[in-house]
């Protein structure tokens, strides 16, 4: 009974996988055709176009647009991740006036759609003068409200108060406890606001499309986006461009899995 | 070990971002934009000083060799183009405008949107600059003409739209590739409805006469002269009862196969044997034709529409928030792009766009296009340049031809996939589609 309990397991582990990687796949190997032959069958196998494919788009900005958008992403994950644990330690470790206020107005701040906001944030970007720069990109997660209550959550479940208590028993500053005893307790929660703060900022198409008014901005999403544009009906170039875009966050992911998962389970099994 | 590998590459990472984000511009990279952008430069600081000139569009097609010439035998004059989806044009506009953004020098209005341009008001009137309508073809200045007589744009091209059909799969089904047999086969909307019936079913279902109802019924939105607009009141329903009847009879007739228009796999129907005529604005002959069927030459032909229709297009403005020395050395590429005869040729010869300028559209040694051996040899030039100029209509733009647009398109392909759905029921859904749509309340639809 248990054999063929784990084997529908695992088959039906298998049929997900595949229903998973299937588009992957596809986007790979039609990257790999001659457009007009993309949708002439199904392109179940590579075909020998790829480098073909290749060569359109590294003859248009992609390396540029690509530095743009590991440059914005990485800076935004780094500085927007800190910011979040911060938030997330100061609300639960610190007792102050307001703070059931403030804890509402970082709930409040994911219930407004960012279109909202889009105008106003770039009268203020071009008031500082830097509308023209990659600067709005990046500090648009600053100040994320998702990534702050996730991290007040994560650390709520994750971080004995105790040890902060210890520590400071201990002589040890707020930077110390921070950097010794807390990141290391909330690491997988951390990793796990890593990526959806790449993934998220690496997406972008809304933000970049406002404020990229010049090639050398450009953003993977926006160059994609151009490459629809300048060649309309080259689908195969935009499949190759895609393909190299999913790497870094395939890379991430493979490598922080671990931690993504156990980030995002935190707490499930807690009561 | 492995947090050493996440250190590692997120460390290669940052430093590649870093380089690649913050370093100099123009590392090596080498497309076309960014090579007219360095000419440009080089040009620039030859000849000392010079005029930066920034542009928007979707366009590249046109505005890379455009830009390249210009600036080669105008070198002081530097043009940075951005390339810009065309559906997320007016987006990057409306809201640039709004947070006061820089707005570029020049940009590319779809011409079929004219309305929503001029309400924005961010174009200098071109007759300031002494831009003279009657050298223009005058149903085209016209419709970039506000009320008051000034003419925000210049449209890059006479945009004239015929039907363009397969040799092959019109000798197979028809008995002939010629033409003017085709021509007078194909006199109208019921011609295309009958036959259609008959090549669907000696094909046993698998070819149609077109492959998108949205494409159909696009052309039947331009070939229609109902206005969309009179005074407050939006002609809706003659508007659609019009397209949307034609539509139903060639999908009844299974004339129109399903695919949303402009899609890759749409795109991909060009070089395929399961569709016969794909209705065809001069532009699209580079754009879609030549591009989706790049093996095709030869086998291809173009006939008139049962109604002759102008399509599209686009049109160049200048920017009001521009320098006026900026908006001089605008007005002079315009001038040159659309009068001088190296900026019509190269027009012609790079994009395949012939200008509205009268003195050439109507030139018959000028509009000889170089690609009518794709054509078969057929005289192209002479039936969009000669024949459809003369006889094309256009009917006039509204403000609110964005969101008519958007239901058509929308009510297009809901009839094509549910092939019981009558004309009542999609005016029906179209009716309470475009009241959402439409915000001022002044505006009754009727």
């Amino acid at each position: 009974m248990r054999k063929v309990k784990s084997a529908l397991t695992a088959l039906l582990l298998a049929v997900i996988s595949f229903v998973s990687v299937i588009p992957f796949w596809f986007m790979f190997s039609m990257s790999t055709y001659k457009s007009e032959l993309i949708f002439q069958g199904t392109p179940i196998f590579p075909s020998d176009y790829f480098g073909e494919n290749l060569k359109t788009i590294f003859a248009s900005n992609f390396v540029q647009s690509y530095g743009n958008s590991l440059f914005i992403s990485i800076v935004s994950m780094l500085i927007s991740v800190i910011i979040c644990a911060m938030v997330g330690y100061a609300m639960n470790v610190y007792q102050f006036r307001f703070k059931k206020g403030l804890h509402l107005f970082i709930m409040m701040t994911m219930m407004v759609p960012s279109q909202i906001g889009i105008i106003g944030y770039m009268i203020e970007m071009r008031n500082m003068g830097l509308n023209t720069t990659l600067w709005p990109m990046i500090f648009t997660w600053f100040a994320n409200g998702f990534g702050a209550y996730w991290m007040i959550s994560f650390i709520q479940s994750s971080l004995p108060l105790e040890l902060v208590e210890s520590a400071r028993i201990d002589g040890a500053s707020e930077v110390k406890i921070f950097r010794s005893i807390v990141i290391p307790c909330i690491r997988p929660g951390l990793l796990t606001l890593c990526l959806l703060i790449f993934l998220w900022s690496w997406n972008n198409y809304m933000i970049p499309l406002v404020f990229v008014n010049n090639a050398n901005n450009y953003t993977i999403p926006i160059f994609i986006k151009s490459l629809a544009s300048a060649y309309r009906t080259d689908s195969g170039a935009q499949l190759a461009g895609l393909t190299l875009a999913t790497i870094p966050l395939l890379a991430l992911f493979i490598v922080g899995s671990k931690s993504f998962i156990k980030g995002l389970t935190a707490g499930a099994v807690k009561g | 070990m492995k947090k050493k590998l996440v250190g590692m590459l997120l460390t290669a990472a940052m430093v590649v971002g870093l380089v690649a984000g913050c370093g100099s511009s123009g590392g090596g990279e080498s497309s076309e934009a960014d090579s007219a952008e360095d000419s440009g430069t080089e040009a620039s600081e030859d000849a000392g000083e010079g005029v930066t000139l920034t542009y928007w569009g979707w366009d590249s097609n046109y505005y890379e060799p455009m830009f390249e010439a210009y600036m080669a035998s105008h070198p002081d004059v530097k043009i940075e183009a951005t390339a810009v989806e065309w559906g997320d044009m007016l987006t990057k506009v409306q809201q640039a405008l709004a947070s006061g953004s820089e707005l570029p020098t020049m940009f590319g209005m779809d011409f079929a949107l004219i309305e929503n341009w001029k309400d924005m008001d961010v174009c200098e009137d071109l007759t300031a600059y002494g831009f003279d309508k009657s050298e223009y073809v005058e149903i085209l200045v016209e419709k970039a003409s506000t009320e008051d007589g000034k003419v925000i744009g210049c449209v890059e091209n006479v945009c004239p739209a015929g039907i363009a059909y397969k040799r092959d799969l019109a000798k197979e089904y028809f008995g002939t590739d010629d033409p003017d047999e085709l021509s007078a086969m194909f006199n109208s909307y019921d011609a295309y409805a009958e036959k259609g019936a008959e090549v669907y079913d000696k094909s046993e279902g698998k070819v149609h006469l077109f492959h998108s109802g949205q494409a159909v019924a696009e052309w039947l939105y331009f070939a229609s002269d109902v206005e969309n607009q009179t005074g407050d009141t939006l002609n809706y329903t003659d508007k659609m009862t019009d397209i949307l009847s034609t539509l139903i009879k060639l999908r009844d007739a299974n004339a129109v196969d399903s695919y949303q228009n402009g899609t890759a796999e749409a795109n991909a129907t060009y070089a395929g044997s399961e569709h016969i005529f794909f209705p065809c604005p001069d532009w699209a002959i580079t754009y879609y034709v030549e591009a989706n069927d790049p093996d095709g030459s030869g086998n291809w032909g173009i006939i008139k529409a049962p109604v002759s229709y102008s399509h599209g297009g686009t049109c160049l403005g200048i920017t009001k928030q521009s320098t006026d020395e900026q908006k001089q050395a605008a007005f002079d590429f315009i001038k040159w792009a659309t009068q001088e005869e190296e900026g019509v040729n190269v027009a012609k010869d790079k994009a395949g766009y012939i200008t509205a300028y009268t003195k050439y559209t109507y030139d018959p040694d000028f509009i000889k296009r170089a690609d009518e051996d794709f054509f078969g040899g057929q005289n192209i030039s002479e039936l969009f340049y000669k024949e459809i100029v003369e006889e094309m209509d256009i009917a006039p733009a509204s403000p609110w031809d964005n969101s008519i647009t958007s239901v058509r398109n929308d009510l297009a392909q809901q009839l094509m996939d549910d092939k019981s759905m009558t004309l009542e029921k999609a005016l029906e859904i179209g009716q309470e589609q475009l009241e959402q749509l439409v915000t001022d309340d002044s505006i009754t639809i009727k």
